[in-house]
């Protein structure tokens, strides 16, 4: 006759959170961008997904958003997942500034999930 | 990228009417008599400055031949704006004002200038360096992406008055 193992379960949940910004991510659209990963940081959430799939229009304000909030996330100690954009201009773009080495590419949402 | 210190207005007006409108921007913009040439004139406002790039890109979308065109567009878009948002935070930072552009294409090359004027502070364009690519960097792109974007940039501070003069050789495919 055997005894039953013993053993200790622990389930670790991580919270993700996905931005998908539809439409211009600019110099007037950034703030409310800000805003919104401002709140999320306050309800600690450190990882985030940002999804640019639907984003025709990138300038330089929404990518200076774009790096505050990846470095948020990693001063609360969470990462930043960014999923390509299908405008193929805002993708050179993204290739142009070397955001595709600042942040971790990913071609979709559950790729990107998946990958925390 | 170019930096003119104050220009002597007088001298480059020549015979040109500086009478209707500002000195350095009537010397500067291309003969108004041109029939492929825009003006647009807008609140300096980040709720409006992408009036600007629009218009532009509006301008040469049905240029026949135009070689990459969503590319093309997108890049004159996105320069344009970044400039214009640069005016509006930057040279009417602390008072408000408006920003007029004008957009003219020159035959056969096709080569488009665009001038965006504003009567804010002057500032020195050379003196912002280029952001470190790859690199944690949250500011610093927007000049950056117009050096890249646009053939030739020249910024021209006068009292009073800024000119940012863009020229973009458009390419233009021979087959059609």
């Amino acid at each position: 006759m055997t005894t039953a193992t013993s053993m200790n379960i622990r389930e670790d949940v991580i919270r993700i959170v996905t931005i998908v910004p539809e439409g211009r991510l600019d110099a007037f659209s950034a703030a409310a961008f800000r805003a919104k990963v401002h709140e999320l940081m306050a309800n600690n959430i450190k990882h985030l997904v940002l999804d640019l799939s639907q984003t025709p229009f990138l300038d330089s304000a929404g990518m200076a958003a774009l790096v505050s909030a990846l470095k948020q996330c990693r001063q609360q100690g969470g990462d930043v997942r960014m999923v390509w954009p299908q405008a193929e201009p805002v993708k050179r773009i993204l290739a142009l500034t070397k955001f595709d080495r600042v942040f971790a590419m990913k071609m979709s949402v559950e790729e990107a999930v998946a990958s925390f | 990228m170019s930096y003119q210190a104050a220009p002597d207005v007088n001298q480059m007006a020549d015979n040109r009417d500086l009478s209707s409108n500002s000195g350095l921007a009537s010397a500067i913009e291309p003969n108004s008599a041109s029939a492929d040439m825009i003006i647009v004139d807008i609140p300096a406002d980040l709720r409006y400055v992408n009036i600007l790039g629009a218009a532009v890109s509006a301008f040469v979308v049905n240029i026949e031949g135009l070689v990459d065109r969503e590319a093309t567009l997108y890049n004159l878009e996105l320069a344009i704006q970044e400039v214009s948002v640069n005016i509006a935070t930057h040279a009417y930072a602390i008072y408000p004002g408006r920003i007029r552009m004008s957009a003219a294409l020159s035959h056969p090359l096709q080569q488009l200038t665009i001038i965006l004027h504003d009567t804010g502070v002057s500032f020195n364009p050379t003196e912002v360096p280029d952001p470190a690519l790859g690199e944690l960097q949250e500011h610093g792109y927007g000049l950056f992406l117009v050096r890249q974007l646009i053939d030739e940039v020249e910024y021209i501070p006068a009292a009073g008055e800024n000119i940012w003069k863009l020229i973009k050789n458009l390419p233009i495919s021979r087959a059609a």
